[in-house]
């Protein structure tokens, strides 16, 4: 004896009560999801903790699934779908000769069941205190995201990189002293302190004194730039002045302070060792200067920079060496004569070819040097 | 009580099939073969509990309740195992687990609660030597498929699939499942309750 119809909705009683589990699941997953990466935005582990976390509360969805279903969901279930008690009386261990008819009226009655429109149960039963608990984790997720990344995040986005936290990074492009012409010393390894006396020194000491003045020049000229332009130079070389104390704040931007969180360092770097210019350039032990006894400067751009102009005054010599005294006109003298050496005034008009004219201005001057 | 009952059983099997890998260094085969054994002794272990009921409509609840314990600490196990394989390879990629290995865990524990369910239905209704027959073979159907499924993904995922073949292992692990799902709310839950052991 078998009741299919009575079968299917049973079994449809149970796939809705396995499918409402998902609520519950959701809710947990919530609280779990917001209180461990709350935890991870305040410890900052790598970011495969994330991965973890979202593999383990995907894990458990079948422990709520599969849960053993509620006592009453099937008696309850038979009971809608039964009249006058048919299927309940047949559940009981029957003998005798009403089993028979018992089981004729169960067949009859499933064999109506498909035809009868089941009553409706809600796919999800709301926890209002689960509800709220997640509501609460999540805003304490949010909270703590503003606080730590200045942000609203729903998920850890990982630690920060290590740039942003000042960390060398060694360039091996860079041949080491002695290698090459012109080659500017990669500075791998904090370089012995130099005899006074040698030659290397003293060029060692040049570069040092350059490296300090372009640091000085940059931060400077990148404010006064256009002043400078409209006549008011004279007030830029007062920038050179060495400020009061280190830590005192440079004006403007320069490309001389690294990242906000190393300004004291570049402040030590562009200020603080100008403090007294005259003893800078005799402290070979001054903290970021080419062949100091100190650490190198931590910034890559100010380490850059400074490699750009230790090779630009090793191949360029003395004309394009930076010294003490240079101020911002002679600098834009310079500029004048290096860039200038690239012009060609030809005075062409808007429709004319430059390059046509001026091989037609080079005929002309070889022919007339030729006659 | 129960939740931290079925945690135990859950942590019990990986810690099992841990320790007998690791010493024996079995292949394929013999890892599936011993995984699906453990989990069906564990699933008639839960089913014989059942019997200590006084009626019949109480048995056939407890046996239901038992097997889907049972189930729950096989996801559990599961989980366990996701969690060991992410130490080991802490990367995205360890996620299409969750359409690999816990489905295919989930599908063989399926088809074994409801052979366990038959064969406990029939040992409580004391059947006569040549009734068996029938709950015994479809017992062993359930295991041979289940076992065949496992090993099955087993040397799918040895052979190194590609996207498209672990998208449509997944779609074909969530198929199985349904399925198994069905025939074991079928056998176990919705049959207990109505033939029942009567």
């Amino acid at each position: 004896m078998s009741l299919p119809g009575l079968e299917a909705r049973l079994r449809k009683a149970i796939a809705i009560s396995t499918a409402g589990r998902i609520v519950p699941w959701a809710a947990v997953s919530l609280i779990a999801w917001s209180i461990a990466n709350l935890l991870f935005m305040l410890f900052s582990p790598p970011a495969t903790a994330v991965t973890g976390l979202a593999l383990f509360l995907a894990s458990i969805l079948p422990a709520f699934a599969f849960w053993p279903v509620p006592d009453d969901l099937l008696r309850k279930t038979l009971r809608e779908a039964d009249e006058n008690s048919v299927f309940e009386a047949l559940l009981e261990p029957v003998k005798g000769p009403a089993l028979e008819l018992l089981v004729r009226r169960a067949v009859d009655l499933d064999g109506g069941l498909p035809f009868r429109q089941a009553p409706r149960r809600p796919l999800f039963r709301f926890s209002g205190k689960l509800a709220a608990l997640a509501l609460f984790a999540f805003a304490c997720l949010e909270l703590v995201s503003l606080l730590v990344l200045r942000r609203p995040a729903f998920i850890y986005p990982g630690p920060p990189p290590a740039l942003a936290s000042g960390l060398r990074i060694d360039d091996p492009s860079f041949p080491a002293p002695g290698q090459g012409d012109g080659a500017v010393a990669a500075p791998k390894e904090t370089p012995a302190r130099p005899d006074p006396t040698s030659a290397d020194f003293q060029a060692l000491r040049a570069k040092r004194a350059e490296s300090q003045a372009e640091t000085d020049i940059y931060s400077a000229a990148g404010n006064a730039g256009t002043a400078m332009e409209k006549g008011q130079a004279a007030a830029a070389p007062e920038r050179r002045e060495p400020p009061a104390s280190p830590s005192s704040p440079q004006d403007g931007h320069s490309p001389a302070a690294p990242s906000a969180g190393k300004k004291g360092e570049a402040h030590n770097l562009s200020g603080g060792d100008r403090g007294e210019p005259g003893k800078a350039e005799g402290n070979p032990n001054s903290r970021g200067f080419a062949g100091s006894a100190g650490s190198l400067p931590p910034s890559p751009l100010v380490d850059y920079r400074a490699r750009i102009f230790l090779a630009l005054t090793a191949s360029g010599g003395k004309d394009v060496r930076a010294g003490e005294g240079l101020d911002l006109a002679k600098l834009r003298n310079y500029e004048r004569r290096f860039f200038g050496s690239f012009a060609l005034p030809l005075g062409a008009g808007p429709r004319e070819d430059a390059w046509s004219l001026l091989v037609k201005r080079r005929w002309r001057e070889g022919a007339g040097a030729s006659r | 009580m129960r939740a931290l009952s079925v945690v135990a059983l859950g942590g019990g099997l990986y810690a099992l099939f841990a320790i007998a890998e690791g010493m024996g260094g079995l292949g394929l085969v013999a890892s599936a073969l011993l995984e699906e054994c453990g989990k069906f002794a564990l699933l008639v272990g839960l089913a014989a509990t059942a019997a200590r009921k006084r009626n019949h409509a109480a048995i056939a609840k407890a046996n239901g309740d038992a097997l889907c314990l049972g189930l729950v600490a096989i996801g559990l196990f599961a989980t366990i195992e996701n969690l060991a394989y992410f130490l080991a390879f802490p990367a995205r990629d360890i996620l299409a687990r969750l359409l690999w290995s816990e489905p295919v865990h989930l599908v063989c524990g399926f088809f074994e609660a409801a052979a366990a369910g038959v064969l406990a239905t029939a040992a409580r209704r004391r059947e006569k030597a040549s009734s068996w027959l029938r709950p015994c073979l479809e017992a062993v159907s359930c295991i041979a498929f289940a076992l065949a499924w496992h090993l099955g993904f087993n040397l799918l995922a040895a052979a190194d699939p590609t996207g498209p073949a672990v998208a449509a292992a997944g779609l074909a692990n969530l198929a199985a499942l349904l399925a198994g799902g069905r025939y074991f709310a079928q056998r176990v839950l919705v049959g207990g309750f109505l033939y029942g052991i009567t």
